[in-house]
């Protein structure tokens, strides 16, 4: 199963869907839309989920063989933390598919320094070749770099001083 | 104030700006803290939620309803901390937190933030003890009051 998630974000991501109905793997495609669903949507050949707990949301990433999702740092973090190869398209704002361009960003970001089992793509015309080169890759098990630990730290100390415990 | 719980509200809207915070939240005692989470959607691994209606900053009359919705919640709870990741929900509970109980705040500018501010961001900056940024590359579009300690997805001065 591939797992598809595009967020819980008011702004469309059709071209993500579009794109999604031309592959090959197309049955195989779990689709969840958390934000703004347009009615075209519903009668797409996806069977689409508009909302779900984050407990069913980890379950279904864990089950996939690949995730394929927006530029979103939240999905990003929780495949990278569960090694699950994951595809990441950024949502463009010339598109109208964000209020910024912000998943442009942490596209550029992640591409030039890359972190494991994360593959960013910005052309959806590659979703397929794409598809096909992740499926092909060993999951990586290198630890993934995030700087965590040390702001928790950080933000703990803060919260005793402000409520002097 | 001695004896009386403190009061802490973690404020995130949905998706990445929730996963953030649930990651970054200090423990601490439950007899001594009361600890609230403000955001849109119901989670059942949560105690102690507020929901609020999303809204959208281009939509006014939301943006007031929600308001008065916090001006409740605040008034009722009088939270000694805010931390927040935003985003655009933290703006009604941070004014009047500030405004009526000169509440501390402490905001985390969202990770998806790489080279420009957020709406937020420009705002809780002017309203927070402590702003954090999440990449080395942020501490440059902002002011002095921004630090950088780690981030989600960034590890050092890269």
């Amino acid at each position: 199963m591939f797992f598809v998630s595009v967020g819980s974000i008011n702004y469309e991501f059709t071209r993500l869907l579009n794109a999604l109905e031309t592959l090959s793997y197309k049955d195989r495609c779990k689709v969840i839309y958390q934000g703004y669903i347009n009615k075209s949507h519903e009668i797409s050949s996806f069977k689409i989920l508009t909302y779900i707990p984050r407990k069913s949301y980890l379950e279904y990433i864990e089950q996939s063989e690949i995730v394929i999702t927006h530029c979103g740092i939240g999905t990003i973090y929780e495949c990278a933390h569960l090694s699950k190869k994951t595809i990441i398209v950024p949502r463009l704002l010339k598109y109208s598919e964000h209020n910024n361009d912000h998943q442009l960003e942490i596209f550029n970001e992640l591409s030039e320094r890359p972190i494991p089992n994360i593959y960013p793509l910005l052309d959806l015309k590659n979703l397929e070749e794409t598809i096909n080169f992740v499926l092909n890759q060993k999951i990586s098990t290198s630890p993934v770099p995030s700087g965590l630990g040390n702001l928790k730290n950080e933000i703990q100390i803060n919260t005793n001083k402000f409520l002097m415990l | 104030m001695n004896g009386r719980k403190k009061t802490i509200f973690y404020i995130a809207s949905r998706g990445g700006h929730l996963t953030e915070l649930l990651m970054i939240k200090p423990n601490l005692p439950k007899n001594k803290v009361k600890e609230f989470y403000i955001t849109y959607d119901k989670d059942d691994s949560l105690e102690n939620v507020i929901i609020i209606n999303s809204f959208l900053l281009s939509q006014p009359i939301k943006i007031f309803t929600c308001f008065f919705k916090a001006l409740y919640v605040t008034c009722k709870y009088k939270p000694d901390l805010i931390i927040s990741t935003g985003a655009e929900l933290a703006f009604p509970f941070i004014i009047i937190s500030k405004i009526f109980y000169k509440t501390n705040v402490i905001y985390i500018e969202c990770s998806a933030q790489v080279f420009t501010k957020s709406i937020t961001g420009r705002f809780c900056y002017l309203f927070s003890d402590k702003f954090y940024v999440q990449w080395p590359s942020m501490l440059k579009v902002y002011g002095k009051k921004a630090e950088f300690k780690g981030g989600f997805l960034c590890s050092s001065f890269q």
